[in-house]
């Protein structure tokens, strides 16, 4: 978009009331649309999963039916993975990149728009299936035929699931089309690649992800509908097609997705722990690398999910899958060594960004346990993998969602959040969450299957499991502290001008919240830090 | 190579080194023919990258850019096209007619809309 046609936009007022959100083509509404529709869907996952610790608190059937439990995992991970994680960070980068590269808006606004519903319309359409008759899709989010296929899951759940996740699907493509196009082609003038905030690095890694991955989803999601309402073969062993086909087309995007999940919460730590470390980050070309590392590994481990079949190379898979460990080390290393003699403080952002070090640091060590064939072999489809996931994906994710978002309402609202009900929330999150997800780590290894609604009493499982069903509620508590936080300070909360934290990249040069495309003026750009740099005077 | 290029081409250096050990050591046609796409859409990637920046491009191929708009229905309805048309495989093709209305609809809205 011309600086001219820019500032002819920018003289018009913005439009307001309901008709304006549905038809608005700014980044920043379609971005707080994304970031609103994700936490609905972490609430809706996060009430299955309270249902489904509070069954499994004792022994014995007590609250759901085995199938309705079915429906509920099932949902609840697709919820979690397709529906509140991957687009919370989209949420973030629609509403972050264009501000951090110094643009009015993304390559293509109205594009940008037509993801946000074709997700949105994708979401509603995979929970519709709970107002069937036969209920929703009962086949855990990783869909394995043939349990998915018609034979043993008829009804139309399941082909909603489908047709849910092919709409989001394509969102997602659309969306990495754009995100790519406009940091490629908008950035601000002295805004080089290697000046670029790590960010919108994280957001490019994360649009070339979904590029090469999401097709094979959409590809395999397609066959198998074909197979359940064509009468196509492709999964159903008992008619000639394969079912380990399914696991590699699944994970052959699911692996990656991993990645385009947990990369953005990366660049968004990699944020804010300099800003409360008074420093810039340490080694910004090293992360660089490291992220493009990942971004190239992750398509190199997925049959790690696989080991089991006994039809992939252990010895591939394994190796690629320790090895995808390095960068991720680095990234640690560089966020500590970035921390390591600077003037800390800990505000709520930098609370959670500390929190979210240590819950991905147990995930990740576990899950190096878990590259090891002998070892996966062990625990495959029990507790410790849902231990591990969860320490990986809502530890990771979770945390660091929650630190962006006390780290940027202020840039969205213009009031600062309440510090002292952050802490509340930070200490409930933190001792819920491994409440919950650490003693899995026991169940798996005491042989507790993952997916069950019900275990023996004489299992020995019951106080582990009670233990996980507190943290549950624990973390419900916290979110419901963290509402009230938000309910408050948007009210009441103090004023956040343009730069509460001392931050460094652009989105901190304008003001709080931004005017409709964005900025009046930019300060120069000649490093990655530009409004430090013009903070300081040595622009 | 254009900086922005250096990741796709990073992807496809590595995927055609991880294809050929893969086959080497596990023999498994799947897997290899899964890597053997992902090296193929990046190099795509890279070459559509190279000939887009290549001075006395076809200006067809041009990335244009959008017309200022800062409201459009087209969106939206074009995502309701978009559902109905995805429903009416399970439900049945008459749902594919209003999804091709409304997509058309869209379609026509979106090329032909200029400013808000």
């Amino acid at each position: 978009m011309p600086a001219s046609e820019a500032a002819a936009v920018a003289a018009h007022p913005e439009p307001r009331g309901l008709v304006a959100w549905l038809t608005t083509t700014d980044h920043k509404r379609i971005g707080l649309l994304y970031l609103w529709s994700a936490l609905i869907f972490f609430v809706a996952g996060g009430v299955m999963s309270l249902l489904m610790r509070a069954e499994l608190a004792q022994p014995g059937l007590q609250l759901l039916e085995r199938e309705t439990y079915n429906q509920l995992f099932t949902m609840h991970g697709t919820a979690m993975i397709f529906f509140f994680a991957t687009p919370v960070a989209v949420g973030l980068a629609n509403y972050l990149v264009p501000l951090q590269i110094g643009a009015p808006d993304v390559a293509y606004p109205r594009l940008n728009a037509l993801t946000f519903w074709l997700f949105l319309a994708g979401a509603l359409t995979a929970f519709s299936g709970f107002l069937t008759a036969s209920g929703a899709a009962a086949v855990g989010w990783t869909g394995y035929a043939p349990l998915s296929e018609s034979t043993y899951s008829p009804g139309a759940g399941v082909d909603l699931w489908i047709i849910g996740l092919l709409l989001s699907g394509m969102a997602s493509i659309l969306g990495a089309v754009n995100f790519l196009a406009t940091i490629f082609g908008m950035r601000a003038p002295g805004m080089t690649m290697f000046r670029v905030p790590i960010f919108t690095w994280n957001i490019v890694a994360i649009s070339v992800l979904i590029l090469f991955s999401f097709p094979v989803l959409t590809a395999a999601l397609a066959a198998l509908f074909v197979d359940r309402n064509f009468g196509g073969h492709f999964f159903d062993p008992s008619q000639g097609g394969n079912p380990v086909l399914w696991q590699h087309l699944f994970w052959f995007f699911g692996h990656p997705e991993v990645y385009i999940v947990i990369l953005p919460f990366f660049g968004v730590v990699s944020e804010i722990v300099p800003v409360f470390s008074r420093k810039p980050l340490f080694g910004y070309k090293g992360f660089v690398f490291a992220t493009l590392l990942i971004t190239a590994y992750s398509f190199s481990v997925w049959a790690h999910h696989m080991f089991t079949t006994g039809a992939v190379s252990s010895l591939f898979f394994a190796t690629t899958s320790f090895l995808i460990a390095i960068p991720t080390g680095v990234k640690f290393f560089n966020w500590i060594a970035t921390m390591w003699r600077g003037k800390l403080t800990f505000e709520a952002p930098m609370l959670f960004c500390a929190g979210f070090l240590f819950m991905f640091l147990i995930g990740g060590i576990s899950g190096v346990f878990l590259a090891s064939p002998p070892i996966d072999y062990a625990v495959h489809d029990t507790y410790y993998v849902v231990a591990h996931m969860h320490y990986v994906l809502f530890g990771g994710t979770t945390f660091a969602a929650f630190a962006a978002l006390y780290f940027w309402i202020p840039k969205f609202s213009g009031r600062l959040m309440g510090e002292g009900l952050a802490r509340v929330h930070f200490v409930l999150m933190l001792v819920g969450m491994n409440l919950a997800f650490f003693p899995m780590h026991q169940l798996g290894l005491d042989g507790m299957q993952r997916r069950v609604p019900d275990y023996p009493e004489s299992s020995g499982y019951g106080d582990l499991n009670m233990l996980s069903t507190v943290g549950a509620f624990l973390i419900a508590v916290s979110v419901v502290v963290f509402a009230v936080n938000f309910a408050v300070s948007m009210r009441r909360g103090r004023s956040a001008g343009g730069d509460p934290w001392g931050g460094y990249s652009l989105e901190w040069a304008t003001t709080s919240p931004p005017p409709h495309h964005n900025f009046e003026s930019l300060p120069p750009v000649r490093s990655e830090r530009p409004v430090y740099d013009a903070r300081t005077g040595d622009a | 190579m254009p900086e922005e290029l250096r990741g796709p081409a990073g992807v496809a250096l590595y995927v055609a080194v991880a294809t050929v050990v893969y086959w080497l050591v596990s023999d498994e046609i799947a897997g290899t023919l899964l890597l053997v796409f992902l090296f193929v859409a990046a190099v795509a990637l890279v070459l559509l990258g190279l000939a887009l920046r290549r001075p006395g491009v076809d200006p067809a191929l041009e990335i244009e850019e959008e017309p200022v708009v800062t409201v459009s229905p087209w969106p939206l309805l074009g995502a309701a096209a978009a559902m109905l048309v995805g429903l009416g495989l399970l439900y049945g093709p008459w749902l594919w007619i209003p999804g091709a209305a409304l997509g058309a609809g869209s379609a026509y809205g979106w090329i032909t809309q200029t400013d808000a």
